[in-house]
């Protein structure tokens, strides 16, 4: 059940900066220095707060973005342009609305000039897999926003990439359809060895999902934490160890909070010494409180 | 504490009666809808006969005609007008003339949209000059139009003298002019259509393996579609108002503004009339249908959050 890790590189990112330049002429650092391997067929979560860079470095690694220091390698190639080898969904919604459901998870298939029979079977076997297989004449317009990410959830997947970019796929989903895309998502690695960049605010998916989770934290953006997650799957929610690892990630993210502007994160007081009981595990982004007024 | 059910007597005629207000709803639904479509033919029945009321005031045929005589016209469109030909024939005409006129503009102003609209150097060459030439009216084009291409027809063009049908009122100046009035809004209409495009679009298509010309006609034409859409729209809209312009010029000899300055030459205002009022519903079936088209290729976007 443990996805078997291939010990090859799938993506190297050293050292890598990027600087926005704004509208109105001001320059916005949104990475300062991220370095980390990912290894073939692994599945990373990065999680962080907002705004400390996690779509930024998504994109670049999508090739969507140029960095502006440092490098980003795939399997040894740095990367410079987008491609169908690289799988994303978007944080916002990105469905093409003059497209129906159908047709948007058809349209990668479509690129690589498949027969219109198996664009179809592949996009219906997709669409039933988030369980919109009654939406499929839908057009965007007519869906949920929850709906909507799922048909663009389908449409990376039908794509069949080896590697997918995913930016807090799952934000707008409710609770047991998230869980069973979770799971879709594991059996796909499990499968398919997909090699698998997953942003999220949820602690417990990022637990629940991953081979290994990188916390990013900053602004400008770095690395915080990489811890690695060697449980077996399925993992069981409540157990010891489970609890214990996102606790530990709570404790990581909210030691950097605290190194980084001297403010403290309500939850830490808590955290010191003991395990709490486990109550709702979601790691949600908490206004900073100062230390000492 | 329960309620005490209802007889089954009552129950009954409750059952009834919300089934009577049902039909009585559905009924004022679709007699308001009725309504709704009958309204507007009010404001035309009140137009005409407050012209009627005037007209017999005036009591001055060569002013103000009265309605019979326009109705007269109206009501004949096959017979001939003051030897210039039926009604319809001379509709027929101005209407042909648009759509070819038209035609062109769309054939070529929409690639040149989209040319200019995709790339950067072509755009910030071409465009302000795109700017200053849709400023010259294209009436004032007419005098020109006349110079360059006499009285070329379209039979001329490939080595006939006179086919002795329709085409020989064809003339190239004239679809020209139209050209010139239609082709700036489609041209103005497609590039912002290409310019507001999602780059999220573009961005999801290329992670999707698509590139180039694939995005170009699988992701910008088809989110441009909306703009483009309204650009011809107002062309047509443009192409119609023009054509009667320039039919009313020196060197027509028909169409339904010649028909209308005639008509006035020979102070026969009723022919006027009538002829204005045929203007006005082509003009409204023309916008109407383009409407449509338009709602069919774009509903999309009207109903986008
Ligand atoms: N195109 C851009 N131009 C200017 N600044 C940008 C641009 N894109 C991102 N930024 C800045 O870069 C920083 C990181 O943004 P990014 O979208 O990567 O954050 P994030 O970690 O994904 O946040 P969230 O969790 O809210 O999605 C932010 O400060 C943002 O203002
Ligand atoms: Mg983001």
């Amino acid at each position: 059940m443990i996805p078997v890790t291939q010990h090859s590189t799938a993506f190297q990112i050293v050292d890598v900066k990027k600087t926005f330049d704004t509208a109105d002429g001001r320059q916005v650092q949104a990475l300062d220095g991220v370095s980390f391997e990912v290894e073939a067929g692994q599945l990373v979560c990065m999680v962080g707060p907002t705004g400390c860079g996690k779509t930024t470095l998504l994109r670049l690694m999508a090739g969507l973005e140029t960095p502006t220091g440092g490098q980003i390698l795939l399997e040894g190639k740095p990367v410079v342009r987008p491609g169908a080898d690289r799988g994303m969904v978007f944080q916002q919604y990105s469905l093409f609305p003059w497209r129906t459901v159908l047709k948007n998870v058809t349209f990668g298939l479509e690129m690589k000039g498949l027969p219109k029979k198996d664009q179809l079977k592949r996009a219906r076997r997709a669409i039933q897999q988030v369980g919109l297989n009654k939406f499929e004449k839908a057009y965007p317009y007519e869906l949920s926003g929850g709906m909507q990410q799922r048909v663009a959830i389908a449409r990376a997947l039908v794509n069949e990439p080896q590697i997918l970019l995913m930016d807090e796929p799952y934000g707008s989903l409710d609770e047991s359809t998230r869980l069973k895309l979770q799971d879709v998502l594991l059996a796909l690695c499990r499968d398919h060895q997909k090699t698998v960049l997953f942003v999220t605010h949820s602690l417990d998916e990022a637990v629940y999902l991953s081979d290994r989770v990188v916390v990013l934290g900053g602004m400008p953006g770095q690395v915080v934490g990489d811890l690695t997650i060697d449980m077996p799957h399925p993992r069981e929610r409540v157990s010891q160890q489970f609890v214990e690892c996102l606790l530990h990630i709570r404790q990581v993210i909210a030691d950097s909070a605290l190194n980084d502007n001297g403010v403290d994160l309500v939850p830490v007081q808590r955290l010191n010494g003991h395990l709490p009981t486990p109550g709702p595990c979601c790691f949600q982004d908490i206004e900073p409180q100062r230390k000492n007024p | 504490m329960l309620r005490q059910a209802p007889s089954r007597k009552l129950l009954k005629s409750t059952v009834d009666l919300s089934s009577l207000k049902r039909w009585r709803h559905k009924m004022a639904v679709v007699s308001k809808k009725a309504w709704h479509k009958i309204l507007p033919l009010f404001s035309v029945v009140i137009l005409i006969a407050l012209w009627q009321a005037i007209a017999v005031w005036v009591n001055n045929p060569f002013i103000l005609p009265r309605m019979e005589p326009v109705w007269e016209v109206l009501s004949k469109p096959f017979e001939d007008v003051l030897g210039q030909g039926s009604l319809i024939y001379n509709i027929f005409l101005s209407a042909l003339r648009v759509v070819l006129g038209f035609s062109v503009a769309v054939l070529i102003g929409v690639p040149i949209g989209l040319w200019l609209g995709s790339y950067n150097t072509p755009y910030r060459m071409f465009f302000p000059l795109v700017e200053m030439l849709r400023t010259i009216c294209p009436i004032a084009f007419i005098p020109f139009a006349m110079a360059v291409f006499r009285f070329y027809t379209l039979p001329n063009m490939v080595g006939v003298r006179y086919s002795n049908t329709f085409l020989d009122d064809v003339m190239l100046g004239m679809l020209f002019v139209l050209f010139w009035g239609a082709v700036f809004p489609i041209v103005i209409n497609t590039v912002s259509g290409v310019h507001g495009v999602k780059q999220l679009y573009v961005e999801t298509a290329e992670t999707l393996g698509a590139s180039g010309r694939k995005i170009f006609w699988k992701v910008t034409y088809p989110a441009a579609l909306p703009s483009i859409m309204t650009g011809l729209r107002v062309g047509a809209g443009v192409a119609w108002m023009v054509v009667i312009a320039a039919e009313m010029l020196p060197g027509s000899d028909s169409g339904i503004g010649y028909l209308i300055i005639y008509g006035y030459q020979l102070a026969q205002m009723h022919v006027l009339v009538a002829g204005m009022f045929c203007i006005g519903l082509v003009g409204f079936l023309l916008n109407k249908g383009l409407y449509y088209l338009s709602i069919t290729t774009s509903r999309w976007q009207a109903k986008e959050r």
